[in-house]
């Protein structure tokens, strides 16, 4: 088989994770797989990357060389911890070295200048996967098996120049990972590819967005036509509901690519949505394995799943702590072009709306908003709407949730909708808005926080998703 | 009317039937059409010449007969300077590409082609290699760069075969597509059916008349009309081949029994690429005596299956120099009027 395996950042967290990594990898390679590994940064690295980019912007050189300092030692040690091989730990830790030598340059000068451009933040935040690519490649040596690590860019993954959400020119793309990949896997290789990071047709480094590196391992799966991806998680699987919310949960075997979309929307995010929707595209099969458990089949996120009678509900999911803003008309008459406006206005904030109702009178226009970006909301809406006759009031409703339930086999099926409400008034939960995808893939309401643990198991029990 | 300036990288039969066209019909070109072309650089697989001012075609021609480089060209010539290096230091409006054609990397053309759109430049190309193997992509970065790829040279030679089905074809809805692709093949099919020849002596005689190269694999395995057969069909019906994707026969195990077998019931066998329902493949086929597809010598035909006009058949000569450069002419046109400035 052909294989793209991703490790995330929790997986290769420290040398031990590094080391699990190769075992893992090790047990595909006997079997003899083809394998491409792809690698996010150790855990909480991009993070730190980001911050460190942003101290340079301000000009504070001693921070800068701290930190480098630091994450020179913690990649150092990882490899100590990871690698027996007295050369090989010499040749990797070198290359650690002098790959943070790089970075701490990189970081001083635009500390100097004390400016921070889009490229070169791309350029620096990028350097988390530079830096676990070399190391895994150091630990499937010290295991005897030959490897090679490889950027996004070198891979043959090129963007366009949109910096911070670069896009792939994906026919260039698949060409190029073909071509460059597919004789080294032919060898037996493995190519450790750096996620997260991909360079312009002018070679200067780009990144990809959040999720990068499950978008990488699409990218890469659908280039060099995988069998499967395989994403290790320190999850079992898909589950029916979060296990910490709803006691007898249970792992989901098999899910489409359109309902684990809906799922990663609505707060079960276990693999991002535009690593999805590549697969998707590619008919790329996915497969969520357990870190902690290897040797379990995990659950897969194919093209087409059969619906089986009687399974109506796949899952049901819960974002907390949502806000719900709600635009009131000014007129009866109704407000053109109100929607498009107020949807620009957050658009350009850069505010997530999770989901949108408006009364078919027009009078008014509801929003969720994630709560971290609720009063910023109401402020921008605000601040531009008020006053312009369309408008009477932008109100804001907080402590809320929004409860969905997801599947495909609801689509065609008659009655979900009021089971679901049926079920709320029986636990007497007040429904303060609804929507339904014109996909007929989710049902999602809207109710108070403290109800949504309630809400979640209620709905799980009636729909028999449990154990 | 400004210059058209332009680079050659490949300065071989192609190229250089267009810099004759170019420096003996320079002035009509402008008076019928606007084109003023301005060559600034040609790369050959020695060397490179640059001049920004423009290069003396008489003695680019001259120097490349005498010497087989372009070391005449005093001054301005940089032996060992490579195609690509052109590209990136010559500023101009379309690289014209025009190396051999090669279909396992599809090299040094596919480079040429990226690097030229890269820098934003215009491209024409007549080498099949780098659009049979990764068309799709290379069309996708013309979008991203907003340049004109235009590659009609690489189908028909001078018979404007992709231009056809896109453009007079409108309207109708092309379904299905068969043709005679390759001229050496169908010259040793025709003497193998006319005068009962065998493949070797047909074979011996198309390499006498220069119509088979030295190397005639690429032609009668029939990787040559798999090449074409791929860019016709990505072309005319949107697919997104490769020559990869392609079941290829040629035309080696076919006997003069098999083509006297075939007559005796009024047809004959011809080394059809043929496209159907997304599926294309190359492989030796009957076509009737009295079907326009039957066409003899080095001629290619093609003929597009339409609906609701039925069958729409283009016969003409699929090869040669002076032919093909028309067809770069052509592409220069519709780039000088797309970009009209
Ligand atoms: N001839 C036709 O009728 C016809 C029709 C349609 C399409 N085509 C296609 O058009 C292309 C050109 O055909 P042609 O007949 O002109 O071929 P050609 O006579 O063999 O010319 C090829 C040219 O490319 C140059 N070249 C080779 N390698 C190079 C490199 N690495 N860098 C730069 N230049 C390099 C050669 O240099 P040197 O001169 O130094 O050898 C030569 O000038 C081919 O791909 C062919 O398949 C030809």
């Amino acid at each position: 088989m052909r294989l793209v395996m991703k490790f995330g950042g929790v997986s290769v967290a420290d040398g031990k994770g590094f080391r699990k990594v190769g075992t893992i990898v090790h047990k595909y390679h006997e079997r003899g797989d083809q394998i491409a590994v792809v690698t996010s940064a150790m855990h909480s690295v991009t993070n730190s990357l980001i911050d460190a980019a942003s101290q340079a912007g301000r000009g504070r050189k001693d921070h800068v060389r701290r930190y480098v300092d630091d994450l020179t030692e913690r990649h150092r040690k990882a490899c100590e911890d990871a690698i027996e091989n007295r050369e090989i730990l010499d040749k990797i830790q070198h290359v650690v070295t002098s790959t943070c030598d790089d970075l701490r340059n990189i970081l001083l000068g635009i500390a100097h200048i004390g400016e921070l451009t889009p490229r070169s933040r791309d350029y620096v935040i990028g350097f988390g996967e530079r830096l676990a690519a070399p190391v895994l490649q150091g630990v499937f040596e010290d295991m005897g098996m030959k490897a090679k690590a490889l950027t996004g860019g070198e891979a043959g993954i090129v963007t366009d120049d949109n910096f911070g959400a670069a896009q792939p020119l994906m026919n260039m793309t698949t060409l190029q990972v073909r071509q460059n990949l597919g004789p080294i896997m032919e060898d037996g290789t493995i190519p450790i590819v750096s996620g997260f990071i991909a360079q312009t047709q002018e070679s200067i480094q780009t990144t990809i967005g959040r999720g990068g590196s499950d978008y990488t391992a699409s990218i890469i799966g659908a280039s060099i036509r995988s069998d499967e991806v395989l994403v290790w998680k320190d999850v079992d699987g898909l589950m029916t509901a979060n296990p910490k919310i709803v006691k007898n949960a249970k792992m989901i075997d098999s899910i489409s690519f359109p309902e684990a979309m809906e799922l990663a929307h609505f707060g079960a995010e276990i693999i991002h949505p535009k690593a999805l929707e590549c697969a998707a595209k590619y008919q790329l099969p996915f497969r969520v394995k357990s870190l902690a458990d290897p040797d379990r089949p995990g659950s897969t996120i194919v093209s087409e799943v059969k619906v089986k009678d009687g399974d109506v509900v796949k899952a049901i999911t819960n974002i907390d702590d949502v806000d719900l803003i709600t635009v009131c008309g000014a007129s009866m008459v109704g407000t053109p072009r109100l929607p498009a406006k107020v949807l620009q206005i957050l658009t350009d904030e850069d505010i997530d709306v999770l989901m949108i109702s408006q009364s078919s009178s027009e009078e008014s226009i509801t929003l969720a908003i994630p709560k971290e970006s609720g009063s910023r909301a109401q402020n921008a809406l605000e601040l531009s709407l008020l006053g312009s006759k369309q408008v009477r009031e932008v109100n804001i409703e907080t402590a809320l949730s929004i409860v969905a339930v997801v599947g495909a086999g609801m689509k065609g099926t008659p009655g979900v909708a009021a089971r679901v409400f049926a079920t709320m008034a029986k636990e007497n939960i007040n429904i303060r808005a609804i929507a339904q995808g014109s996909s007929e893939l989710n049902i999602s309401c809207i109710i108070k926080k403290k109800d949504a643990a309630k809400a979640v198991n209620a709905l799980h029990d009636d729909f028999e998703l449990g154990v | 009317m400004p210059d058209l300036r332009i680079i050659l990288v490949g300065f071989g039969v192609v190229a250089r039937s267009f810099a004759e066209i170019v420096e003996s019909d320079g002035e009509s070109l402008a008076r019928r059409y606007g084109l003023k072309p301005k060559i600034v650089g040609i790369a050959d697989s020695r060397g490179a010449a640059i001049a920004q001012t423009g290069i003396d075609l008489k003695k680019a021609l001259g120097s490349k007969k005498d010497n087989g480089d372009l070391s005449g060209l005093d001054g301005i010539y940089h032996e060992g300077m490579t195609g690509a290096q052109v590209i990136k230091e010559a500023d101009c409006d379309v690289v014209v590409e025009s190396t051999p054609t090669e279909i396992t990397a599809a090299e040094p053309g596919l480079t040429h082609l990226k690097t030229a759109m890269m820098k934003g430049r215009h491209v024409v190309c007549t080498n099949k290699g780098p659009l049979a193997l990764a068309m799709p992509a290379l069309i996708e970065l013309a979008h991203h760069n907003e340049v004109v790829l235009k590659f009609s040279g690489t189908v028909g030679g001078g018979t404007p075969v992709l231009d056809f089905a896109k453009k007079c074809l409108e309207g109708s809805e092309v379904r299905s597509i068969k043709g005679i692709l390759n001229g050496t093949c169908n010259y040793i099919l025709t003497r193998m059916a006319n005068e009962s020849a065998t493949m070797k002596d047909a074979l011996a005689d198309a390499q006498r008349l220069g119509y088979a190269e030295a190397d005639p694999t690429y032609d009668v395995e029939g990787l040559d009309t798999a090449c074409k057969l791929v860019i016709t069909s990505n072309h005319v019906l949107g697919t997104g081949l490769s020559i990869k994707d392609i079941d290829i026969r040629g035309i080696t195990d076919i006997s003069v029994e098999d083509v006297k077998e075939a007559l005796s019931q009024g047809e004959t066998i011809k080394l059809i690429g043929g496209v159907a329902g997304g599926k294309a493949k190359v492989s030796p086929e009957r076509v009737k005596l009295t079907h326009p597809l039957n066409v003899s010598g080095t001629f290619n035909a093609i003929c597009f299956d339409t609906f609701p006009s039925g069958e729409v058949t283009l016969v003409g000569k699929g090869a040669g120099g002076p032919e093909t450069a028309t067809s770069v002419i052509r592409d220069l046109l519709e780039i000088r009027r797309a970009y009209a400035r």
